[in-house]
């Protein structure tokens, strides 16, 4: 009786949630989006008000009664700084790295302060991370969240938490934005053997095997990069980070083709495709992309597969509609 | 989220918030309250600064269990303020000591308003109430450190004052709502579930009275209360203060009873709320108009209350007692206020004594005091008992000295006053007349309270100070009544026409305590110092300490037309606006202030490209002005792109505003261009 009414309950809030702060690019705290309710600290400072004004009252000592009215004064006037400490606030989320879906999203967010005041102890929690920001006047700070991600696409990033304490502990203010993250992520690779025909897939690339990659040089590391590809040699002369980069050797063009894989659901595919194209990039293929509607001729290297990769991640959408 | 230890810099804040509450009981406790307070907090930072573990459970356990020995021992039962107070102030300490989690800290802090709630019992003055809120003030520092957050780890000697001035920020906006609170908020009877503190050090008349007892009174220049009259102030000849009645003699002490006050009072007062089984009230008869004032007490840990005689009124918990006196239910330990009708033209107990009161006013101990017994029996064997009171004005007046300091009488004192010694204080004069009455058979009393007072020269109230204590007679005669004798003023009339003070600064006897702003008063400036010190804390007493709902309800009245839950309302919702009001006001002359500061710092940086112009050249980008200024410039090319670029993010993304840093580059940049100008040039020139 008692769980299916809190689970209306929870339903209900979530919904008037939805509808009183909907997904938006950039959002900016006030008195719609923040909400305010005493901590832990605070009921417990109300208790001690009490008894302050027990004991003014016990006495019939005016003073002591004005300092329980003091306490009472502190703690509404709380409730605006409290709140005027979060509020004005902006919110974005940076640019960060596509990951494949199963992976932990790195979510970066930015909190912009455009005021004159310097806006302290600035809480953003997501699941059981927390850090608290101190965002200086005309300016920003930010924090990286991890969250973890199941579909591929354009990542849906979760409601997470924004709160502040400040200046008194004594209310807490707090905002659960949800924002529209331009963040990608790839289909989960998991190899899979392609249902067609070796014909009909094409010789060159079923004769292709592991070649032997073609050092061509060095290029300055990009976060991403895989660990294996970076040049520990040259970092441990102080050189900095960097990426090794390969030639293939491999002459003729590997098509990687939505219809090789029938009979298997779209995810599946798409994740088969995926290992593929990292397997080609890796081997140093030229490699392509053919998804019905939407081709990708045939290269290799870093932003090639992105590209592929980005293609799989919208299928059905196109990234050249 | 706040599991952590505090950090130093928020330790280093409770330890002064723990002092400042605890300081400014400490001179109300025993010397071993602070020394456990301090020594704990001390002993808290040698631990942290030697990198070693808080005590551990036991320990504190042993520490507290000290703490509770020690009370034990100082009060016996600890139920009262005083023992509690030490508790509270030993704990506060201790949890110090032991701080280990973030929520002990919350708890320090709440413990912290609580106790500065307890130097509010002990002391009301202005003064300390001054110092409560200077307290507070650091308490909230301490709270507001603690959300500063546990990475705040500043090293020692990075202390910063910014908790303290924050702190005076939510003061400063709480204190509007504070105020309408306690203006508006109803007041609850007392409830009486604590004692009241115990008596202090403190100067004041006391239920018996020896030979010396006021004297030593006179040596205080402290107020014992202040009287406000309705109408004019009568002379100071009237001006008698009854408090207390003292009928017992043993040959050298006066006292008012044998026994506890408490149990005293018990079953002999007329309460004014209730209706007694038996009334003697009715023994007093009062002619004329009352002369109508308001009392102010300072705290005196006693029951009496002093007024003119034939006395009454409304407040509750004040008592009429049989010899026409007020009591108070409980010692006086807060500064107390109550409107007094007195009569000049009354007639006490005029129809005729009870067999009770008039053994308990005619008994002496026989043969205490012979050569007393001796005078009077001469002096009944020449004339009519009714003479006897001419007579002992004469003798007074003919062989006798007033001084402050008289001879000690350690014997048989009226004998050795009246036959060796012949000089005294009030109380000498009092005790032998009332003892020269009573061996002539005329029932008498001696009467304890004060005498006179100052008139504020400004403010047109009474002061009544310690040094205005006194001693006279009472005695009976059948329809007449209780008449009140004053052997003192038949010695030195001075004495009671023209004051305590006038009369002794003639006689070159004066107060003798320098540290008294009294004793200064032949200083004009310091003695003007006094008496706007008075003034200060009569204001308060009588605005402050004696709101109680009576006045509130008349205020309300005054301020809203009638007091209505809508109005009151309305009030409290003002009071809450108007410092947002200001608060608002203050945050857009900052947003102001920083715009105007951009306007100059564009203005400058503008102006160096178009010779003194500033913005007025509105065809000019930003960028224009950093490519005139780079080809000045060239080896600075690289400092006026990066500043460009920042006035530019500047400009296009937050629409105005200039960090300090920014400013300085600019003006820096400004100074080596152009050495010839000065770099606050171009200053308001556009808008």
């Amino acid at each position: 009786m008692a769980a299916p009414l809190a689970a209306k309950l929870a339903s209900l809030l979530d919904r008037w949630q939805a509808e009183r702060q909907p997904r938006t690019p950039r959002e900016k705290f006030n008195q719609r989006n923040l909400y305010i309710l005493p901590t832990r600290f605070g009921w417990q400072f109300l208790l001690a008000v009490f008894l302050v004004w027990l004991l003014g009252t016990n006495y019939e000592n005016n003073l002591v009664l004005l300092l329980s009215f003091f306490l009472v004064a502190v703690f509404v006037s709380g409730m605006f700084s409290t709140h005027a400490n979060l509020s004005g606030l902006s919110l974005e989320i940076g640019e960060s790295d596509p990951v494949f879906a199963g992976d932990d999203i790195q979510v970066l967010v930015r909190v912009r302060n455009s005021s004159s005041q310097w806006r302290r102890q600035v809480m953003v929690e997501y699941a059981d991370q927390h850090r608290a920001l101190d965002v200086p006047p005309q300016g920003a700070a930010s924090v990286t969240l991890l969250v973890s991600t199941s579909d591929r696409g354009w990542f849906q990033l979760p409601r997470f938490t924004v709160s502040g304490r400040y200046p008194l502990g004594l209310l807490r203010v707090w905002s659960q934005p949800l924002l529209d993250a331009r963040l990608m992520v790839w289909p989960q690779p998991v190899a899979a053997e392609p249902t067609a025909s070796a014909q009909e897939i094409g010789v060159g690339e079923m004769a292709a095997g592991r070649g032997i990659d073609d050092f061509a040089g060095l290029e300055a590391w990009r976060p991403g990069v895989p660990v294996q590809r970076i040049a520990w040699k040259q970092f441990s002369a102080g050189r900095g980070m960097l990426e090794k980069t390969f030639q293939a050797l491999a002459s003729s063009p590997v098509w990687i083709k939505f219809q090789h894989y029938r009979g298997m659901d779209t995810e599946r595919i798409l994740s088969a495709m995926c290992a593929r194209a990292l397997d080609m990039e890796r081997s140093g293929f030229n490699y392509g992309l053919d998804l019905g509607e939407y081709r990708l001729p045939p290269s290799s290297g870093e932003r090639h597969l992105r590209q592929l990769l980005t293609a799989l991640a919208i299928y059905p959408e196109r990234p050249d509609a | 989220m706040h599991s952590e230890q505090p950090s130093r810099q928020q330790q280093l804040w409770l330890a002064l918030a723990v002092w400042a509450v605890c300081l400014p009981l400490w001179r109300f406790l025993p010397l071993w309250a602070a020394i456990v307070t301090s020594g704990a907090i001390v002993a808290r930072f040698w631990l942290l600064h030697r990198g070693r573990a808080a005590p551990g459970q036991g320990l504190m356990a042993v520490f507290a269990a000290l703490l509770a020995g020690g009370v034990i021992l100082q009060f016996g039962v600890p139920v009262g303020v005083d023992p509690l107070t030490t508790l509270l102030t030993g704990a506060a300490g201790l949890k110090f000591l032991e701080l280990k989690r973030f929520r002990d800290a919350q708890l320090l802090v709440l413990l912290c308003y609580f106790t500065a709630g307890m130097q509010l019992v002990f002391d009301q003055n202005i003064g300390s109430f001054a110092l409560t809120m200077l307290s507070l003030m650091f308490v909230i520092a301490a709270q507001n450190m603690l959300e500063r957050g546990s990475d705040f780890q500043y090293a020692w000697r990075q202390f910063s004052w910014r908790p303290l001035r924050r702190a005076f920020v939510v003061t400063l906006i709480s204190v509007p709502l504070a105020l309408v609170l306690f203006l508006v908020a109803p007041r609850l009877p007392s409830i009486t579930l604590l004692p009241v503190p115990s008596e202090q050090s403190r100067t004041g008349i006391s239920d018996s009275m020896d030979p010396g007892s006021i004297s030593s009174l006179s040596l205080s220049g402290d107020v014992a209360f202040r009287v406000n009259f309705e109408g004019a102030t009568p002379p100071a000849s009237e001006l008698y203060w009854r408090g207390l009645v003292m009928s017992r003699f043993d040959g050298r002490t006066w006292s008012a009873s044998s026994g506890r006050m408490d149990a005293q009072l018990r079953g002999s007062v007329i309460w004014s709320e209730e209706t007694p089984p038996i009334d003697w009230r009715h023994e007093i008869q009062r002619f004329g108009d009352p002369i109508r004032y308001r009392i102010y007490m300072e705290p005196s840990f006693r029951h009496w209350l002093f007024a003119l005689p034939a006395a009454q009124t409304n407040r509750p918990n004040v008592g009429i007692t049989r010899n026409n006196l007020m009591v108070y239910r409980t010692p006086i330990a807060q500064p107390l206020s109550l409107d007094v009708e007195t009569w000049a033209s009354y007639r006490h107990q005029a129809a005729g004594l009870t067999q009770d009161l008039l053994r308990e006013n005619l008994s002496y101990p026989e043969g205490t005091n012979p050569q007393t017994e001796a005078l009077v029996a001469s002096w009944l064997a020449e004339g009519p008992p009714e003479e006897v009171l001419t007579r002992m004005v004469s003798l007074f007046n003919r062989e006798f000295s007033y001084t402050l300091s008289p001879p000690t009488y350690p014997g048989a004192a009226v004998d050795q006053f009246l036959f060796e010694g012949r000089a005294g204080f009030c109380e000498h004069f009092a005790s032998a007349a009332a003892l020269i009455l009573r061996i002539a058979g005329i029932p008498a009393r001696v009467v304890a309270g004060y005498q006179g007072g100052e008139v504020h020269p400004a403010q047109g109230y009474l002061m009544v100070h310690q040094y205005n204590a006194h001693a006279w007679v009472e005695f009976w005669l059948p329809g007449q009544g209780w008449t009140k004798f004053d052997p003192t003023a038949a010695v030195a009339p001075e004495r009671i026409e023209r004051g305590f003070q006038e009369y002794f600064r003639t006689s070159g006897e004066m107060l003798t305590n320098p540290l008294m702003l009294a004793y200064w008063r032949d200083v004009a400036v310091l003695n003007w110092f006094r008496l706007q010190m008075d003034a200060m804390n009569y204001r308060w007493l009588n605005w402050v300490l004696s709101y109680d709902s009576e006045r509130q309800f008349a205020f309300l009245q005054g301020l809203l037309g009638q007091v209505s839950p809508v109005r009151v309302a309305l009030l409290l919702v003002a009071a809450m606006l108007v410092p947002l009001g200001f608060y608002a006001a203050f945050n857009w002359w900052r947003r102001w202030r920083s715009q105007s500061k951009w306007q100059r710092i564009l203005g400058l940086w503008v102006g160096m490209a178009t010779d003194g112009d500033g913005g007025k050249q509105r065809g000019i980008t930003l960028r224009q002005v950093g490519q005139i200024l780079a080809a000045r410039r060239p080896d600075l090319k690289e400092p006026i792109e990066q500043v460009t670029a920042d006035l530019e993010v500047r400009l296009y993304r937050d629409g105005g505003g200039v960090s300090r840093e920014l400013a300085a580059s600019v003006r820096s940049l400004a100074r080596a261009i152009s050495p010839g100008r000065r770099p606050r040039a171009g200053h308001r020139q556009t808008h």
